[in-house]
């Protein structure tokens, strides 16, 4: 809503100087006049004036709504006040005015992007949140995702990790799916690109979207519902995202200048024990198994790692301190927009460089970008998007993977870094700082995006567009472990590409009939490609020559192993080459919605979509996407005219269909695996690899959508609730059949879940006085999912990381776990609940057995979540919060099975000192230490492990100062912009890791299905930035 | 104005010429790429379907087939060997309470059908018909004979650890026996294709069928194919075996005989050579009959033993399976060498190290086992000619295994039946052989009766989930 306002004033600024100018000369007389509402209701606290409101030339309205200010006759008065259209009025030979006000729905009058097309927020009938590109300003990471969080109502955010480039999760209106993604379609200037599918180089998520540089970001649109969302088909079901960049505007050159410096650092540090704390627990341990066990454990056994008790006290290594630090991050852009009347055009500039808080984690990204628009004739209009990006990342090793992970897992504080003054500690390989500093991943990657787009305007109102645009990226993986910690060291460089290429034309025709009757008609269609291939290299060399691959990264053909390579281990020449075979897929849509809107109050839109694609059965080339929708604008009924304080109102409601088609590219064929290395004694052998499915299809997805728009006090207060359910069909899943037919399972359409949720946000300007004003957003949701079908798969078939399922009648992903009911002061160990053969509750038991025992507990989903958003202005200065919330739901912490009881092998939590049983008769929920006996003492996957996921946790605070006009001016300066703001400085939460859950999922089902289960996951970071933004 | 008409003209034009580009239907059409290829493209001479069949043999060497894995669960699910891995994969079969989720019954159930599936397609599926009806006799009756093969030895393996034991008490109850699949699976309808288990009656009579049938029609030697394809030996060796589980003493023997007399076969000098022999440079051994041969040092194909059994790992981890002291009681190490070809102490415990290399084959019958089926089966005839004859081979195995021969004709039928059975356990010891020998015998296994589902695996879960009619055990 700010954005709109702003160029506004700017161009009132503007026109308001010049009749300064002009009217300096002019003689002045005494003007009164009264503002009224269309309702004559008067409007108090309007500014009018000859000039700008800080000009002299400036009152305000009293209680009655009226004012009384000097002006000469060439003047014009300008009215304004929140939440209605600004008036100008020339003053002529009038003294006296009775001015009304026309309320002014400031975010219902904002023009939205719609997906082929914009359209007035007051004309949508379906549910779509816009994000300013302003709220992208202030990010201390590069990635935009991570800015939605808590911004529109439904749309889950789930920030991964607080590592550099990191992305997030989200989730808009709930998982509709089980195997395929879950991700929104993300759209960048008409262009769908490659969805994130989760994957991910070592335990770190990478993040395609962490190429696009926030700041070139003009707006950003949400569509929720299928009334919005449809008109991009099969791809629609889990919400889209639309990103418009920012254009040329007419005028002068303008400059915009940003520097953001950063310092992160960790939000929570897990307390794990001492050295000292560690011995006594471990000595703890050993006594507690052979007092209750004297046949199975011995009586005494020496530390991990082959120290004794004496040379192990003189260490303590916090090894969350060895592999973190503070990082400091910068981010600096630049860009000018210009235009005349037939060509405008928009330059950015942009540098990142971030480097999280943990050591050697850093991501750099240099981008530029040209949007150009060129109207040589009135009727023609040539637009092009240009950018190119260049990112370069290391991944360091994180949660399984080493690194933090190992810091907060196998690495004993006992243990130091280094044993001499140089050399890492042995085995290398359980260090945590030679891991971080010692297997190295750099992803490089460039990508580019081009579009073109021509409109010719046919007949008034007739726009033809022709679109063509690319995507294309190129990936360059190198990943190196050192003779540090490996004697012979690998290292191996994959390549890849990503090419999408997508054109569309399509017709949008306005017409207005007799004044009252807008229409609005789409028609279009469009072709999709995207083409992926990589390859990859491996080599081992001698140490000492590891690095030979990375300075040469292009080995000859035919050398495969070749003796000219230097270093290359002779002894052990593993030099593989990995080919990969080339991933593509392809759309081909027919698309079209109607827009009708009756006297500006009743509208209807209907949209349809056919989408063909590779990915579809050949009996299911083609699937058709409709949907329809309806809203009135009940304040404009004459019988609404009466009401006070309910300035608006509109009801919506939409039926219509969406589809996921991320289904994979080739699951429909029948293949046969033909490779060469497939061999039986010497024999090569073809081998079926998967069934012909030529009805597999994409999943569909039934959107029910009802809400309400809101505004009182003239729209001081702006709202929306809406009401939704979303049934999802068809999904892709592998069912399975007999086994003794041979395969055991088929891929296909047969699941089903269903999401249902409520939407409220409202949006208030609760102070706004001359000098100080106070708005404030807030939004909450409730979305509840559960499986109503999943054919034939059998339940652990649908497992995942952490023990969660999906079974029916349950949310996807529940945790499906051992209920551990209390410890037993007896003799301290657990006491678990027994499930007899229907599940039902028995008793209870100390055997654990989660064949027998393991039942659905808890929810993985919160009940509710959202948002709130508070910001101030008093004079030049600017106070924002913004923070998130989830209430209720819970997080399992898969390591802390680990953490708190491998006592042995990993460090433990402090709670376990604290806490645990010692003796008959102590009460606790910790139970005696030991080192577990086997291997399924250790690993146990009960309730004790999962919490509550409620949080609140401030997300950003923000303060900033605008450069004075006097300063300005003798800067030469439009805007200045001083602003200090943190992030994620406090958590309010009972868990005391990060109560953002995402685990590193390396697929789309594992990220669907254990939504609430972390392990040995980085938190996210606490960053204070200090930024400054210059427009001249 | 008229610029306006040639530019839209022009931009029209352009439109549909980009909408022309290329045909829906090709657009739409994206074909896996490399190394995977549309099965209809790539399926179509009898070569073609020879090259399936090899698929099926590799998947002999699967995990729960004959790769070892199963041998060493029924050996567990009886007396002859123990472990201390405690995941419930074991701890289940160690109590004899074995459940729908247990990963060994999973495995075996699916990798097993998995083989006979794919043997099927080869041979008789709606893949392999069309061509094999113009491809010529030899090749039909090949491709046929080898399905009949693996399928004979695949329902086998299945029908001794799923089903009830072969007996006059259990061979016709309904539903104890397996699935018989004879056609193979190609398209996602077929595999829906319900099939219930049938008896143990008809059970053994499909084996016998496909057993006789390859013996009658499998080539005698394969050169071009190398080892590791079924040749009539094998086919007759396994379906003596068949015989001698159903006691059906006189065709066992029958069946064994001219292959006890061919001389192509013989006991090796050494006990171990045949364990050796894959990773001996140059190794070979008299001894097997037929096995999925290793192609090099470093090849095992009997994975699932090695990696239970095997001392010598360069790890250095001992292994969580060792002999049962049931077994090491049954050895009299003073006299019998194999004790210490056998086994070996460590940290006091006793270990196996019979799978104590880098490689090995995947030893699916050899001359050993069928010599003493033979003896038993020819002793069980009683005639004195009888019981000479299975004095003669017995004692070729006490000679090996004491230095001299034990048993004598004098020890009467019973006596070298016992004698025989004794040096089964012995000299088989860890070939996954000991629990079917205790079923066959009705004796107990482990305090659990011969024909309790305790000692059965149970039809695994995933089964259950694609076939909900099916009769559980």
């Amino acid at each position: 809503m700010k954005s709109k306002l702003h160029p506004l004033l700017i161009l009132l600024f503007c026109s308001l100087s010049l009749c300064l100018f002009q009217s300096a000369s002019a003689q002045n007389r005494v003007v009164t006049g009264k503002v009224v509402t269309e309702k004559g209701e008067p409007v108090v606290g309007a500014s009018v004036g000859i000039g700008t409101a800080a000009s002299a030339k400036y009152v305000t309205t009293d209680s009655k709504g009226a004012f009384k200010l000097q002006a000469s006759a060439r003047d014009t008065v300008t009215i304004s006040s929140v939440g209605f259209e600004v008036k100008r009025v020339p003053i002529g030979s009038l003294s006296d005015f009775n001015i009304t006000l026309t309320t002014k729905t400031e975010t219902l009058n904002e023009v939205v992007v719609v997906g082929y097309g914009v359209q007035n927020r007051r004309d949508v009938t379906g549910s779509i949140s816009k994000v300013d590109g302003k709220v992208f300003a202030t990010l201390p990471v590069s990635s935009f995702d991570a800015a939605l969080q808590g911004r529109a109502a439904g749309v889950q955010v789930t920030q991964s990790t607080g590592m550099a480039g990191a992305g997030a999760v989200i989730r808009i209106r709930g998982t509709g799916s089980i195997t395929a993604g879950g991700e929104p379609l993300y759209v960048v200037d008409g262009i769908p690109i490659t969805p994130n599918s989760g994957s991910t180089i070592g335990a770190a998520n990478t993040n395609p979207l962490s190429s696009i540089n926030p700041a070139d970001i003009e707006s950003l649109e949400i569509l929720k519902d299928a009334s919005s969302a449809a008109i991009y088909g099969s791809r629609g079901a889990n919400g889209v995202i639309l990103i418009t960049t920012k254009r040329g505007k007419k005028g002068k050159p303008q400059f915009s200048f940003s520097s953001r410096f950063s310092a992160s650092n960790i939000t929570r540090k897990p307390e794990l024990v001492n050295t000292e704390q560690y011995i006594t627990l471990f000595k703890e341990a050993v006594a507690n198994d052979y007092k209750f066990n004297p046949t199975g454990a011995p009586a005494t056994k020496a530390l991990p790692g082959g120290y004794t008790e004496a040379d192990a006290l003189k260490n303590n290594t916090d090894w969350q301190d060895a592999t973190t630090h503070t990082g400091f991050s910068t981010f600096n852009d630049l860009s000018v927009s210009f235009g005349s009347q037939k060509f405008k055009a928009y330059i950015g500039l942009s540098n990142a460089h971030e480097s999280s808080f943990l050591i050697n984690d850093i991501f750099r990204r240099n981008s530029a970008r040209l949007n150009m628009d060129y109207t040589p004739f009135s009727f023609l209009k040539i637009s092009t998007n240009l950018s190119y990006t260049f990112t370069d990342q290391n991944y360091v090793p994180v949660g399984f993977d080493g690194g933090y992970g190992r810091a907060v897992s196998t690495a004993i504080p006992y243990f130091p870094i280094y044993q001499a003054d140089t050399l890492y500690r042995t085995p290398v390989g359980s260090n945590p700082v030679s891991e971080i500093y010692n297997r190295t991943r750099r992803a490089r990657n460039g990508r580019t995006f081009a579009g073109l787009n021509i409109d010719a305007t046919i007949l008034k109102g007739l726009v033809a567009h022709v679109e063509g645009t690319f995507d294309y990226s190129d990936n360059n993986l190198y990943q190196l472990t050192t003779r540090v910690l490996s004697n012979t060291p690998p290292s191996n460089v994959n390549r890849s590409f990503l090419a999408n290429i997508n054109s569309k034309i399509f017709l949008n025709y306005d017409l207005q009939v007799k004044g009252v009757h807008r229409f609005k008609f789409l028609l279009g269609g469009e072709i999709l490609k995207n083409i992926g291939n990589s390859n990859g290299e491996s080599v081992t060399f001698l140490p000492g020559a590891e690095d030979w691959l990375f300075n040469h990264p292009v080995l000859p053909p035919d050398s495969i192993p070749s003796p000219t390579l230097p270093g290359v281990n002779i002894a052990n020449p593993a030099h593989t080459r990995s080919f990969g075979t080339q991933n593509e897929y392809s759309f081909l849509s027919y698309y079209g919605r109607i827009n009708y809107t009756y006297k500006d109050r009743y509208m209807l839109t209907g949209i349809f979509r056919r989408d063909g694609s590779s990915r579809f059965g050949v009996n299911n080339k083609y699937g058709t996407f409709p949907a329809i929708s309806a809203g009135w604008i009940i304040t404009a009924e004459d019988f609404m005219k009466k009401v006070k304080g309910l300035s608006y109102l509109k009801l919506k409601a939409g039926y219509g269909l969406t589809g996921n088609a991320e289904i994979g590219n080739y699951a429909q064929w029948g293949t046969t695996n033909i490779a060469a290395t497939q061999q039986y004694v010497g024999n090569a052998f073809y081998n079926i690899t998967a069934l012909s499915n030529p009805d597999l299809k994409w999943e569909t997805t039934k959107n029910y959508d009802i809400g309400l728009e809101y505004g009182f006090m003239n729209n001081r207060i702006t709202g929306e609730i809406n009401y939704y359910i979303k049934d999802a069909s068809d999904l892709f899943l592998n069912v399975r059949t007999t086994t003794s037919a041979g395969y055991g399972s088929v891929l296909g359409n047969y699941g089903k879940v269903r999401n249902k949720g409520l939407e409220f946000s409202i949006s208030s300007r609760n102070i706004v006085k001359k000098d100080f004003t106070w708005t404030t957003d807030f939004n909450i949701a409730r979305n509840t999912n559960r499986v109503i079908d999943i054919g034939t798969t059998s339940p652990d078939a649908l497992g995942g990381n952490g023990d969660t399922r999906v079974i029916i009648g349950s949310p996807i992903g529940s945790n499906y776990l051992v209920k551990t009911l209390y410890v037993d002061p007896a003799d301290g160990m657990p006491v678990y609940e027994l499930l007899d053969a229907d599940r039902k509750v028995a008793g209870t038991t100390k055997e654990y057995n989660a064949q027998r025992d393991r039942q659905i507990v808890g929810s993985p989903y919160p009940d509710f979540f959202g948002g709130i958003d508070n910001r101030f202005t008093y004079k030049n200065f600017e106070f924002g919060f913004t923070g998130t919330y989830s209430i209720g739901g819970y997080i399992y912490d898969d390591a802390e099975k680990f953490q708190l009881n491998n006592i042995g092998e990993w460090d433990v939590k402090k709670e376990v000192f604290d806490r645990r049983w010692q003796k008959p008769g102590d009460v606790t929920d910790i139970p005696r230490v030991t080192l577990g006996l086997t291997s399924l003492q250790r690993t146990r996957n009960t309730t004790e492990y999962l919490h509550s996921a409620t949080y609140f946790r401030m997300k950003v605070v923000s303060f900033g100062y605008r450069l004075p006009q006097q300063l300005l001016k003798k800067f030469h300066l439009t805007n200045a912009r001083i602003a200090l703001s943190a992030s994620n400085i406090f958590t309010l939460s009972k868990y005391d890791g990060d109560p953002e859950v995402f685990r590193d999922a390396g697929s789309s089902q594992a990220r669907n299905i254990s939504p609430n289960v972390t392990y040995l996951t980085p938190p996210q970071s606490k960053n204070y930035t200090l930024s400054l933004n210059l427009n001249f | 104005m008229r610029l306006k008409y040639k530019i839209l003209a022009a931009f029209i034009g352009s439109g549909l010429f980009l909408a022309s580009c290329q045909k829906a239907t090709d657009f739409l059409e994206v074909r896996p790429g490399g190394n995977s290829v549309l099965t209809v493209d790539v399926i179509k001479t009898s070569d073609d379907l020879k090259k399936l069949m090899i698929s099926a043999y590799a998947a002999i060497n699967s995990g729960g087939f004959m790769d070892g894995n199963p041998l060493v669960s029924a050996d567990v699910m009886a007396d002859d060997a123990i472990t201390t891995s405690s995941i419930f994969d074991w701890s289940q079969i160690v109590g004899h309470s074995m459940d729908l989720f247990n990963p060994r019954g999973r495995t075996t159930w699916a990798n097993t059908y998995l083989a006979i599936n794919r043997a099927n397609v080869a041979s008789a599926s709606t893949i392999a018909d069309p061509i094999l009806a113009t491809a010529d006799a030899a090749t039909v009756t090949q491709l046929k004979a080898d399905a009949a093969f693996i399928r004979g030895l695949g329902f086998f393996h299945l029908v001794r650890l799923f089903g009830l034991p072969y007996d006059a008490s259990t061979k016709s109850v309904a539903g104890r026996g397996i699935v018989i699949r004879l056609r193979g699976t190609t398209t996602i309808t077929e595999s829906f294709d319900k099939l219930q288990r049938s008896t143990v009656e008809e059970t053994y009579t499909q084996i016998i069928t496909d057993l006789t049938f390859a013996a009658a029609n499998l080539p005698t030697t394969r050169t071009t194919w190398n080892n590791g394809f079924a040749t009539r030996d094998i086919a007759k060796a396994i379906l003596a075996k068949v015989y001698f589980f159903k006691g059906d003493m006189v065709n066992a023997a029958a069946q064994a005989k001219p292959i006890m007399q061919s001389g192509t076969y013989d006991l090796d000098a050494d006990v171990i050579t045949k364990y050796s022999r894959a990773t001996t440079t140059g190794g070979t051994t008299k001894e097997v009959i037929w096995a999925i041969p290793s192609v090099s040092a470093t090849n095992n194909l009997w994975g699932g033993l090695t990696g239970a059994y095997r001392t010598n790992n360069t790890s250095g981890a001992i292994p969580a399976f060792s002999p049962s002291a049931s077994l090491i009681a049954a050895f009299t190490p003073a006299t019998d060498t194999r004790y210490n070809k056998f086994f070996l102490t460590k940290n006091g415990v006793i270990y196996t190290k019979k799978f104590d290399y880098n490689a090995m084959d995947a030893i699916t019958m050899g001359f050993d086992e069928l010599l003493l089926l033979y003896a038993e089966a020819t002793a069980t005839a009683g005639t004195p000619t009888d019981l000479a004859e299975a004095v003669l081979w017995l004692n070729k195995i006490e000679k090996r295994a004491y230095g001299a021969a034990v048993t004598t004709v004098a020890a009467g039928q019973a006596g070298i039946i016992a004698a025989v059975r004794k040096e089964r356990r012995l000299e088989l010891c860890f070939r996954g052989e000991r629990l079917h020998e205790l079923k066959r015998l009705k004796l107990d296994v482990r305090g659990d009766a011969w024909d309790s589902r305790k000692v059965m695996f149970q039809i695994p879960d995933e089964e259950q989930s694609g076939n909900p009619g099916i009769i559980l055990n």
